[in-house]
């Protein structure tokens, strides 16, 4: 049944596009309350306009429901038990594999760098000629292929580097999808 | 931004607007502009659609609340609420937090900190 006044309808369609696209379950019940409540408030002689004014606008409202829905889950919701254990599924795997890869790539990256700096430091020295003392020994290499591997290991320290915060970005971005959509800097305030 | 007074004063209302939505579902089933409607009249307890709606569809998902549909002359048919078994419990539970609640806070306004 159609509440008849395209105002209406195109109001109610875009507030129900926007329940779907926050995946909302029971949309066709929400939708069939909001429409009851514009065709029950005309029916007593309000203006449509302000009806829908006070409605505030669809999509607004669309997120008011997930709000509400999100913050106080219902108790035998499916999707919410398996939002649930997809979090801590993400939780605790990532946090196994972090354990490793920060540790591996970590301290690559940390320990290349600093080597590599080094090598370049008293490689350039030792080209300049500087006197490094008996105890800085370049294993018969030339100080200026020291100097050059020195930037070989800062280049992989900083690689390593690199790849440890692609995996942090990864992780925060994989357990930001599984989170609810709704914040409360998304609803307005009544 | 809002001043404190509103924010405060909405605060407040969203969290007993459940109980008293509770309570006016129990002596008969009603629905959603009706519900709007009694709640516009008792003034600070008047709250937007776009609160009232929504808590009505989470009551019904905590199987506090459920629907069924009656025809209505206005157009589509309208989705009536009733309390639950399970909303009476929580009315019961909430009426009791409420009074509790009340009553610490006139002994509060009253006497300050001295018991």
């Amino acid at each position: 049944m159609s509440t008849q006044q395209p105002e209406a309808e195109s109001y109610l369609k875009r507030f129900e596009a926007a329940l779907r696209k926050l995946k909302l379950a029971e949309c066709d019940e929400i939708v069939a309350d909001v429409r009851s409540h514009i065709a029950d408030a005309v029916s007593y002689g309000k203006p449509l306009p302000d009806v829908l004014h006070a409605l505030g606008k669809p999509e607004a409202l669309a997120r008011a429901y997930a709000m509400e829905l999100a913050i106080h889950p219902s108790d035998g919701g499916r999707i919410k038990i398996w939002r649930f254990f997809r979090v801590a599924m993400i939780v605790a795997a990532s946090g196994f594999v972090s354990l490793i890869v920060t540790l591996f790539l970590g301290s690559i990256a940390l320990g290349f760098f600093l080597s590599g700096l080094c090598c370049v430091i008293l490689g350039a020295l030792g080209a300049a000629g500087v006197d490094l003392g008996p105890h800085v020994n370049f294993g018969g290499m030339p100080p200026i292929v020291t100097a050059l591997l020195g930037v070989v290991l800062m280049a992989i320290g900083w690689g390593s580097g690199w790849l440890l915060w692609l995996y942090a970005r990864f992780i925060a971005r994989t357990l930001a999808r599984a989170l609810p959509q709704a914040t409360p800097a998304d609803v307005p305030t009544a | 931004m809002p001043n404190a007074e509103t924010e405060w004063t909405s605060q407040l209302r969203r969290g007993v607007l459940e109980l008293c939505i509770l309570r006016l579902l129990r002596d008969k089933p009603n629905y959603g502009y009706e519900i709007v409607t009694m709640l516009a009249a008792m003034g600070p307890l008047a709250a937007g659609e776009n609160t009232i709606y929504p808590l009505l569809r989470r009551l019904k998902a905590d199987q506090h609340l459920e629907t069924f549909s009656v025809d209505s002359p206005a157009g589509p048919p309208r989705q009536y609420y009733r309390l639950t078994a399970r909303g009476q419990d929580r009315l019961a539970s909430l009426t009791h937090e409420w009074t509790d609640m009340a009553d610490a806070v006139a002994r509060c306004l009253t006497h300050g900190g001295t018991p």
